[in-house]
């Protein structure tokens, strides 16, 4: 078994609502696995879970051969499970540059350091600049994160994601909120950083699980799909098979718009 | 130990119980929904001894009093509420420290302003002055006891008004979601005002039923204030039953641990060192309770499932 | 580098107050100074944790008290050595810190302030049933505190030192805030969730900075048992809590020096007000009600605004 995520029967429930029941997921390294589904269908709590924002009433949760199914999410953060969220979640009374400054404060497990400003420490900066290149904010980099642009702050909250090169990178909807054209430029750029275009580091391009309501992007993107519904997986394999599955269509692509 | 005395104390401890259960409904009811923290809740528990006082004097009428203060807080409740509070609901908690802050400030100023800054009293109505026979040869105050009787009467009625009526339906969907009771046709700010001036009700309520047994005096609520938040913390903010359970046990350790500690400290550690440590000890043990709540149950032995 | 120039002036002009007030025989100035920078050391403190971690913590005061009987209790068996004193009352302010920061941090938010609020009230209760050193009433201390060869008792020097630990304090805490450490705090402030996404344990850091927050805040308490010479529970008194909270917002949160012109602002307010009427809590109150419905940004925000940057 060399998945590099294996999650098994996961549970999570909120009161009388059963928001992820029994489902299980396996992610290879450097493949882009996609997580579809109507709305309610448990997506973003399974990423919850696998980011360890929330802890699941049963199953387990392995990664890259260890159990993080009882760690929380700084720890598997630098365990190497990258993370963006759904709403954009950059420190918007921040700089653009003081974000990419706190993604590599933490990628260099500086965080305790107290005996130099960041913005004068010149590897922390050149770290910052270099992640903000990536994503073609440089010229951004003054402005407070709150007033960029939508796909602005989408990208920067990438690039932090991706600062501490991650083996395997939590996506929620990146293009979620976009205009067709921003939606596309995101394609591209998580192209790039599955093929290893863009990165940080000499790792190879992460494994990136892609939680996307916006059917084009994902049949873009996705080696293998996991289709869910009402919080259980109805179906699981490469894109073709996924869009000729019977039960996916009636359950999920049927009412696609 | 002496039974009498112990059964004496544990009422003592189930009259403060109840008391703090008044205030705390109130504030943990006005979180829960609001998310207001109101620091000013003890103002209006003082503005209820205060107008208690007021009336008693002028009328020499003890219910009078009650009515006055009942009255009295929920209009100053109501006018405060949408004159400030109203704008810092979804405001950070800073703001609502501030504005809180001022308003005791203020609210204590203003009674030293009118009443001078000695202290009032209030006597015990005469029909419950003497003392009652609970059980063959225990006496106990019968004031206390109606204390007690009238709080575990509100507490009930609260629990039939949350669980029961339509408004009890609106506060229980309010504190879960908010725009669902806005979808439902309710002017919501009617319902956080009447809250708001329900639970100023309740507190002036506990600070004119306290009045006999306590000095009316500026700066009397803040104290009070204190012990409810440390009852809120242990019960679980914005959980009314938490609120319930939580006021009791505090009551109770409160008042046993005044009562019994320096003499249990004593036969442990000897006269001298009891003298010292025993009435400090004492007067922090509800705090220590409440730090053994933190590090076992940090969101408080009840949890409200808002967020 | 004009800003280098204004802190430099200012700083020589607070150098040379007591001198200037002497030459002008206004001495009583020295004694409302000291209290002034006393305070502002407090609400530097305070900031640090208040407007860069974002705990709001309402028991501040618990640490002025540890600070104070720190002084009191050493200087009640004549032990006078300020060092002794100081030592005492940064171990004392911190282990309490950091006792109940490892429980009020389980929590956040509302919570945190009132946690906060009621371990401040438990140190109270504590100070009042201290009868041997004065429970209720309070302690006078007839032996001014000595460092070194300076006496504390002098009041331009106990000014000066005061200054001394509030510049220090200023600069240790200006470089923590722009460090990687500070940056990590202010992210858990702005953001907690995408700070622990980026594998960063923000709890440890709000810890930390608790923990030097009221260390200092307790030095703090014990400059103003040199300063008065007297001790008692109403140090620790909640509404002094709040006080420094409203210095803190009147400075502007989140900018340290700010909590200098906060403390200054609330102390000369409080000699205005109260030469206007013996019951300017009213006023003070309706002010403070007034500043948070309509704007909470301070003195700063004031500044701002009159050179038209808001």
């Amino acid at each position: 078994m060399s998945a590099l995520l294996v999650a098994t029967d996961l549970v999570r429930r909120y009161g009388a609502l059963t928001a992820v029941d029994h489902v299980g997921l396996e992610v290879a390294s450097g493949e882009v696995h996609a997580v579809i589904g109507p709305n309610g269908a448990g997506k973003s709590s399974l990423l919850a879970l696998l980011s360890g924002e929330v802890q699941p009433d049963a199953g387990r949760i392995r990664f890259a051969g260890e159990d993080v199914t009882r760690l929380g999410p700084a720890r598997r953060a630098r365990r190497g499970i990258g993370r963006a969220f759904q709403t954009s979640a950059v420190l918007r009374d921040f700089s653009v540059l003081q974000n990419a400054l706190l993604a590599a404060v933490a990628a260099r497990g500086r965080a305790f350091q107290v005996t130099r400003a960041v913005e004068r420490d010149p590897e922390l900066l050149a770290d910052a600049r270099a992640l903000l290149a990536r994503v073609d904010l440089e010229s951004e980099a003054g402005r407070p994160a709150g007033v960029l642009a939508h796909g602005q702050q989408r990208r920067l909250e990438l690039a932090m994601a991706l600062a501490g090169s991650p083996r395997l990178l939590l996506l929620d909807e990146p293009t979620a909120g976009a205009g067709a054209e921003e939606a596309q430029a995101m394609v591209a750029l998580l192209q790039a950083i599955r093929s290893g275009q863009v990165r940080l580091g000499e790792g190879a391009p992460p494994a990136i699980v892609l939680v996307e309501h916006d059917l084009d992007a994902v049949f873009a993107l996705a080696d293998r799909i996991t289709v869910m519904a009402q919080g259980r997986v109805i179906a699981c394999g490469p894109p073709g098979a996924v869009r000729s599955d019977a039960a996916v269509r009636s359950a999920y692509l049927g009412d696609a718009p | 130990m002496d039974p009498v005395l112990v059964l004496t104390q544990a009422l003592n401890g189930l009259q403060l119980g109840v008391m703090l259960f008044l205030m705390a409904a109130g504030l943990t009811l006005v979180f829960g929904i609001m998310g207001l923290i109101n620091l000013a809740h003890g103002a209006l528990y003082m503005a209820g001894a205060y107008a208690m006082a007021a009336t008693v004097a002028a009328t020499d009428s003890f219910l009078a009093g009650i009515a006055a203060a009942l009255l009295a807080a929920a209009a100053v409740g109501a006018v405060v509420e949408m004159a400030a509070l109203r704008r810092l609901y979804d405001r950070d908690h800073l703001d609502q420290v501030l504005a809180t802050f001022g308003l005791i400030l203020c609210f204590n100023e203003l009674v030293r302003l009118i009443w001078g800054p000695a202290a009032l009293f209030v006597t015990v109505p005469p029909a419950l002055s003497g003392t009652v026979e609970i059980f063959a040869g225990v006496p106990y105050p019968a004031y206390r006891l109606a204390v007690i009787a009238v709080g575990i009467a509100v507490a009930g009625g609260l629990y039939l008004l949350i669980a029961r009526t339509r408004l009890g339906m609106l506060i229980r969907a309010g504190a879960s979601n908010r725009t669902m009771v806005a979808a439902l046709g309710v002017d919501i700010r009617l319902l956080y005002t009447a809250v708001f001036a329900l639970g100023a009700a309740l507190a002036a309520l506990a600070g004119a039923i306290a009045a006999p047994l306590l000095s009316v005096e500026p700066g009397m609520g803040e104290p009070v204030l204190i012990l409810t938040l440390v009852v809120i913390v242990v019960g679980g903010i914005g959980s009314i039953r938490g609120a319930f359970v939580a006021a009791l046990l505090i009551g109770f350790i409160d008042t046993m641990g005044r009562a019994f500690l320096p003499a249990m400290l004593r036969e442990v550690t000897g006269p001298a060192t009891a003298a010292a440590v025993g009435p400090a000890l004492a007067s922090m043990l509800i705090y220590l309770t409440m730090a053994v709540v933190l590090a076992v149950r940090p969101q408080g032995l009840f949890a409200a499932r808002t967020g | 580098m004009a800003r280098v120039a204004v802190w430099a002036g200012l700083l020589a002009a607070a150098i040379l107050l007591p001198i200037a007030a002497d030459a002008v025989g206004e001495t009583y100035y020295v004694g409302l100074a000291t209290r002034i920078l006393v305070f502002a050391l407090a609400a530097v403190a305070l900031d640090l944790v208040l407007g860069h971690g974002g705990m709001v913590s309402l028991g501040h005061a618990a640490f002025l008290g540890i600070g104070a009987y720190s002084v009191g209790i050493w200087t009640t068996h004549g032990v006078t050595s300020a060092g002794v004193h100081w030592a005492t009352a940064i171990a004392a302010g911190g282990a309490f810190a950091l006792a109940t920061g490892l429980l009020a941090l389980r929590t956040a938010g509302v919570a945190f302030i009132m946690i906060t609020l009621a371990f401040g009230q438990m140190l109270y209760f504590l100070a009042v049933s201290l009868k041997g050193y004065g429970g209720d009433d309070g302690l006078t201390l007839w032996e001014a505190a000595r460092l070194g060869p300076l006496d504390l008792g002098h009041d331009a020097t106990l000014y000066w030192v005061s200054l001394a630990w509030l510049v220090a304090a200023l600069l240790l805490c200006r470089r923590l805030v722009a460090s990687p450490f500070g940056l990590v705090l202010q992210a858990s402030r702005s953001n907690e969730r995408r700070a622990r996404a980026l594998g960063l344990e923000v709890g440890r850091h709000r810890l930390a900075a608790y923990v030097l927050s009221g260390a200092l805040t307790s030095i703090a308490g014990a400059l103003l048992v040199h300063a008065t010479d007297f001790v008692s529970p109403a140090y620790m008194g909640w509404q002094r809590s709040g006080e420094l909270v409203v210095m803190v917002i009147l400075g502007g949160v989140g900018t340290l020096a700010g909590g200098v012109f906060g403390a200054a602002a609330l102390i000369l307010l409080e000699e205005v007000l109260a030469g206007l009427t013996q019951h300017w809590m009213l006023l003070l109150g309706a002010l403070l009600i007034a500043m948070a419905l309509l704007s909470r940004r301070g003195v700063a925000g004031l500044l701002d605004r009159l050179r038209g940057r808001a």
